[in-house]
């Protein structure tokens, strides 16, 4: 494998699922279509990311991206599943497109720390979650009512006692998409795995979630 | 022989279906949808169990869950409410505590002792002889208790849930449909739940023949069923009230935590029973358990009974008791005289016998069950026995409220009910129907709807007004409906066995307050928790003390409604762990990876054998080169104007003197000066530093700088990179050469000389490089991309190879650290060291005009109280030494270990203690009190026991450490 | 369980915030005050005070009005308001 980038739940993907490369990073491949009518997880960790952060990333945002969200926790869309998060006051989330174009050259700008403009990776684990009714899943992993989650928002909160970020995507169908630590990234995956399954769900791997956005685009 | 009532719409049973168990070794058939109880009185059974204390035989009683009469165990279950479980094929119930069988139960002798078991016996007893007190122990733990517990059990856990409502009407009784049919099109999201299988409550078994009332209960059920609004939770308790109008629902499927934005609670009321002598035999009932059984189950519990009436309610159950085809003989009215006509009117009219104006004296029985009622009535208080095997108490009422004190409702005793009601709730609490203090069915409905109206009202919606209906202006409840007798066993409380005598005594003995007499006589502590005997106690004690029933009070009501099994409460099994990029690499090559905090960290490699491995791995960095997994430090970036007055206000020590790309230790105290965290602080520039944190207090670190950075209003970006980091520690005299392999910069010690930071790409990945000396070895610590972590991992460990390179773990390392006499903050340190106590005063600049800290160490600087100090054991023996191992001087203590191990370097055990400062002189011989009680002497050693000079991490002297 | 209705975050459960109490920065001068004064006195009648909470998955510090007596949240601003 030459890619020097591996998902954290990689080894969670029993074998005879394939291993692929999506975005430089290794990822399962190979799984099961998605089926609209079940639930369903998949690994979709290799979508690019980075971090703006400082006094000057809103400009820097911009110039290098065309949106700046104005408001803590707003999405700025960017197209194709591409979004920029305002994470914190001075602190901004760039999320590529699974076409692997939108937001490019700012995702693909090296790390550096100048003129009050701060540019580094963020590293994390991201999984879509994908079901008609995930009411069900939300209402056991948090406290917190499913009901804030909003279109074009970012909410942060916990599941099963883990930090995430929440993203509520409309196309194809309603789904979420979370984000969390590598640290945590087994843990909350096999959870989750495990609720999907009792759920009549199944895991599935990024390509299948691929497939299923691009018969829309 | 059966005693099953012929088929009735809305019953409870499917009479197509029979269900078959055993009951004490007896095989009982029944229908689907009996429960035990049912099933058992439908075959003839009265006698169901034996008491707690006295092993008397007992029957049904409130047949509502009110009571614990009937407790069976079966397989690994326990505690089995005979009254609500479902009756199941195959089933072997058993009573609890019995000592040979129900029938026979040979703790039933007990009763011979009863005069030496007064209440509170055993705070009098067994004291002397001592010798006799573990067979004491013996015998009342064999006899104590109830159901026994198998320790082999497995428990199946239930997940728990929360869920969301405007409203949620707890009890789906004449009020709660009410409510919930009031507020099913108001678009407010509401959820109803009920203890019971199925909703309607009373309006089964007491308004059976009221077309009225089944026409509301039919269009009720209709309205909720159909809403899109309205969630229905049958078979659903109301376990406890916590904040917020927060309610834990507990269910067949496990916890559901309802966060509602009203509670309307319409939870009814707990019959009372008439307190008299063998009142507990079986066949003597509360009246509403007799209608339960006939109409939800079609079970006929008597053949003749009589009704003890003490209200109104006594003649409409009697009269739906004889609908039923039951035999009702008579009727004893123990209330006012004067009214008595009014109420027995309708009862009379329908040919029952009613006997105004009596009292009752006591209950016959015969082979331990009832067999007749004697009373006293007439003018000349004359003496009547009635023979009948069933009387059915209906004496008063006690509303179903514990939610409602919970919420920090007030509820108060009203002297024309004869019962408390809730006066004043809290905002967004509701309480409507018999929980409310009404009783007769209309006023409960209009109490339903009244409150559904202020809850819309509350939520700032509308649904039609309604208004709360006045309260009945006589008593429901009889204000004494207690007898006592010359020869006792007038049970006031059937868990625990308790008689009026007791009471009496408890008092006679000082426990006079209604706190004191419930914890001396456990009045109210059974299984139960008092639903049924709290009130009359409370009466009892009135009368006692000569006080209004309103001003003794009542004890706190706590959750949980019924009791809940632990597989229910622990939820699914939820273990929060966090690992490493390289987890796997560890698993995979054998590593004794252990929990430390929520991290799984590997110990060291080749688990069969840790203590050579970890010796082992020792060897390779000193000799050679190690790599070990650090990830789990705190990575924390921090970007901005005001980063240095942020770094200089949180931590010790000065940043003035630190150059571009070089690090230096800091570490930072709380307002009373005790050490937090330490770590490295890298500097970038003067905008940019970058800095590390122990594993187990990264968190806190974060969340204080932030606190900091906005107490202050600094203009600073801080960035927790924790788990988004991964790091790499490559250690050992051959670590620059497996460097060298994988990077293009210059790694020569004048190029990247001990202590500095480089930005490098190495094996292709983009990182940065610390210098740094934590084990005391040339060594560089890598930090990169998590998500990159494992491939740089594995090319350090093939570029590594021809030197030798292996994995070390946390042992290891720690050994490592400790020939340096590095501390370890929360090893070395506790919650109050203070840096001056561990030679780390030259970390502190007090000149710093202000810093988290600074005027407590000013305070704790020339006090000077312990050292830390390093020590070599001089003696060995076989009793090993150990952290927390005392340090004694003239029999007094002053001192403690903080770390030991076996040094490879010195040959010897080595390790640092926290002593008071006369001792910590060089060469002092220390005595450390082992494990075994046997004492060690222990030498101080000068630090380090490894390379004094340092010159393993570093070319050349660096310059002198400075704060 | 307590939720607390907070600016940016809407209504949260309270278990996912740390409360850390009413915090004021170490002055560079305590006045008349010793420093035990500083570290170790409290006041802890009932009255309505303004608390530091601490929502840990976003990183932010709240001030909150809440009355000790009845334990009700009166108000919640941002730290940096």
């Amino acid at each position: 494998m030459n890619a020097r980038r591996h998902s954290p739940v990689l080894d969670l993907y029993a074998h005879p699922t394939e291993r692929g490369e999506y975005f430089d990073m290794s990822v399962a491949v190979g799984g099961q279509d998605i089926d609209p009518a079940r639930l369903a997880l998949i690994d979709i960790s290799p979508v690019p990311k980075r971090l703006v952060a400082g006094v000057g990333a809103a400009g820097w945002l911009m110039q290098h991206c065309g949106e700046v969200p104005k408001d803590l926790f707003d999405c700025a869309d960017a197209g194709a599943g591409g979004t920029v998060v305002r994470l914190h006051y001075t602190q901004y989330l760039i999320v590529g497109g699974l076409d692997g174009e939108c937001l490019r050259t700012a995702l693909t700008a090296d790390d550096s720390a100048t003129d009050g403009v701060l540019l580094l990776p963020y590293e994390c684990a991201e999984f879509a979650l994908l079901g008609a009714d995930l009411d069900p899943l939300f209402n056991e992993l948090s406290a917190c009512n499913p009901a804030l989650l909003q279109a074009d928002r970012w909410l942060a909160t916990r599941f099963a006692h883990a930090e995430v970020g929440l993203r509520l995507i409309t196309v194809p169908q309603p789904h979420l998409r979370v984000v969390c630590s590598p640290a945590d990234a087994r843990f909350l995956f096999e959870l989750l795995s495990t609720l999907v399954a009792e759920h009549g769900g199944l895991t599935t791997t990024l390509d299948a979630y691929i497939r299923l956005i691009g018969v829309m685009t | 022989m059966t005693r099953r009532l012929p088929p009735r719409t809305g019953e409870w049973i499917d009479r197509n279906e029979k269900v078959s168990f055993h009951f004490e070794g007896e095989r009982v058939v029944g229908f689907k949808g009996d429960v035990v109880s049912s099933a058992l009185l439908a075959s003839g059974h009265r006698t169901l169990a034996r008491s707690f204390k006295y092993h008397r035989p007992r029957g049904v009683l409130s047949f509502a869950n009110h009571d614990a009469n009937v407790l069976l165990e079966h397989d690994a279950r326990t505690h089995i409410r005979g009254d609500v479980e479902l009756a199941e094929n195959g089933r072997r119930y058993r009573a609890v505590n019995t000592w040979g069988g129900l029938k026979f139960d040979r703790w039933q002798l007990i009763r011979l002792l009863a005069p030496f078991l007064p209440v509170g016996f055993y705070y009098k007893a067994f004291y002397r002889p001592r010798f006799l007190f573990p067979l004491w122990e013996r015998l009342i733990r064999r006899a104590a208790g109830l159901g026994r517990v198998d320790f082999n059990a497995s428990t199946e856990r239930q997940p728990r849930r929360h869920d969301y409502c405007d409203v949620l009407i707890i009890g789906a009784g004449a009020a709660g449909l009410a409510a919930a049919h009031a507020l099913a099109d108001s678009g407010l999201t509401v959820m109803v739940s009920d203890e019971n299988p199925r909703f309607g409550g009373s309006l089964d078994y007491l308004h059976s023949n009221d077309d009225h009332a089944q026409a509301f209960k039919h269009e009720a059920l209709q309205a909720i069923e159909t809403s899109t609004t309205v969630k229905t939770l049958p078979g659903y308790f109301a376990a406890g009230y916590y904040a917020d109008n927060s309610v834990a629902l507990v269910g067949p499927d496990g916890v559901l935590y309802v966060h509602a934005r009203t509670v309307i609670v319409a939870t009814g009321a707990y019959e009372q029973p008439a307190v008299f002598r063998n009142n507990d035999a079986p066949g003597v009932m509360l009246a509403s358990a007799a209608a339960r059984l006939a109409y939800r189950y079609a079970v006929a519990p008597f053949e003749n009974a009589c009704v003890i009436a003490g209200n109104d309610d006594a003649y409409t159950t009697a009269l739906e008791l004889q609908h039923a085809g039951l035999s009702i003989s008579a009727v004893i009215d123990i209330g006012d005289p004067a009214t008595c006509a009014s109420r027995a009117a309708a009862a009379i009219a329908a040919g029952i016998q009613v006997i105004p104006n009596a009292e009752i004296s006591h209950a016959d029985t015969r082979r331990g069950e009832l067999a007749a009622i004697v009373i006293r009535c007439g003018t000349e208080r004359a003496e009547q026995r009635i023979e009948c095997d069933g009387v059915l108490m209906s004496v008063g009422w006690v509303p179903a409220a514990g939610l409602l004190y919970q919420a920090g409702g007030k509820i108060d005793y009203d002297d024309v009910l004869q019962q408390v009601v809730p006066t004043t709730l809290p905002d967004g609490v509701f309480a409507a129907g018999r929980v409310n203090g009404f009783h007769e069915l209309s006023a409960r409905v209009a109490d339903g709807r009244a409150a559904a109206s202020e809850a819309s009202t509350y939520l700032g919606s509308t649904v039609a007004r309604a208004n709360r209906p006045s309260r009945a202006q006589h008593a429901h409840s009889h204000a004494y409906p207690i007898s006592r007798h010359a020869r006792g066993n007038e049970f006031v409380d059937f868990d625990e066995d308790i008689v009026v005598g007791d009471l009496e005594t408890a008092w006679r003995e000082g426990f006079d307050s209604v706190e004191l007499m419930k914890r001396y006589s456990t009045i109210g502590m059974g299984p139960s928790q008092g639903k049924t005997s709290n009130m009359n106690g409370v009466r009892v004690l009135a009368r006692l003390n000569d006080q209004a029933v309103g001003a003794i009070g009542v004890t706190t009501t706590r959750p949980f409604t019924h009791p809940i099994a632990m597989g229910k409460l622990a939820g699914r099994r939820i273990r929060r762990q966090w690992r490493t990029p390289m987890h796997t690499f560890h698993t995979d090559h054998h590593a004794d990876v252990t929990e430390a905090g929520t991290w799984l960290r590997p110990m060291s490699y080749a688990a069969a054998s840790p203590a050579s491995a970890v010796h082992r791995e020792y060897r390779q960095v000193r000799e050679a080169v190690g790599v070990i997994d650090v990830s789990t430090l705190g990575k924390i970036e921090l970007f901005g104007r005001d980063v240095i007055a942020l770094l200089e206000y949180a931590y010790t020590c000065s940043f003035d003197k630190l150059a571009p790309h070089m690090s230096r230790y800091i570490f930072m105290v709380d307002s009373s000066g005790s050490l937090v965290d330490d770590g490295v602080a890298a500097r970038f520039s003067d905008e940019h530093f970058y800095i590390t944190a122990t594993s187990s207090h990264a968190q806190t670190v974060v969340r204080q700088l932030q606190l900091f950075a906005d107490q202050l209003a600094l203009e600073v970006t801080i960035i927790d990179r924790t788990f988004q980091v991964g790091a790499i520690n490559l250690a050992g005299p051959r670590s620059r050469e497996v460097l060298e392999r994988l990077t293009d910069i210059d790694v020569s010690d004048a190029a990247f000389p001990y202590l500095a930071v480089r930005g490098a790409t190495v094996a292709g990945v983009s990182t940065r490089l610390l210098r740094v000396g934590f084990v005391g070895e040339l060594g560089y610590e890598i930090h990169a991309p998590a998500n990159s972590c494992i491939a740089l991992w594995q090319a350090l460990m093939e570029a590594g190879d021809e030197f030798g390179i292996a994995p070390f773990g946390v042992a290891a390392q720690r050994l490592l650290r400790l020939e340096k006499g590095h501390l370890i903050f929360g090893q070395d340190t506790d919650g109050m060291t203070n840096p001056f106590e561990v030679n780390l005063g030259w970390g502190v600049r007090l000149g710093k005009e202000r810093f988290v800290g600074k005027h407590a160490l000013e305070v704790l600087k020339p006090r000077d109280a312990r050292k830390l100090i390093g020590f070599e054991r001089v003696e060995e023996s076989d009793e090993p030494l150990r952290e927390c191992n005392l340090i004694i001087e003239r029999g007094g203590l002053v001192g403690r270990v903080t770390s030991v191990e076996y040094s490879p370097h010195r040959g010897c055990v080595i390790g640092l203690a926290s002593v008071s400062s006369e001792l910590s002189t060089s060469a002092r011989v220390l005595q450390v009190l082992l494990s075994n009680g046997e004492y060690a002497p222990v030498k101080v050693v000068e630090l380090p026991f490894y390379d004094p000079g340092n010159t393993r991490q570093q070319a050349e002297k660096p310059p002198a450490a400075q704060a | 369980m307590k939720t607390i209705n907070c600016p940016l975050l809407g209504w949260r459960p309270v278990s996912e915030f740390t409360a850390a109490g009413v915090l004021e920065p170490e002055p560079a001068d305590l006045g008349e005050m010793s420093a035990a004064q500083w570290v170790f006195e409290r006041n802890n009648v009932p009255m309505r005070r303004t608390e530091w909470w601490y929502h840990g998955a976003t990183q932010l510090w709240f001030k909150v009005l809440r009355d000790t007596a009845t334990d009700t949240i009166i108000d919640v601003t941002t730290a940096r308001d």
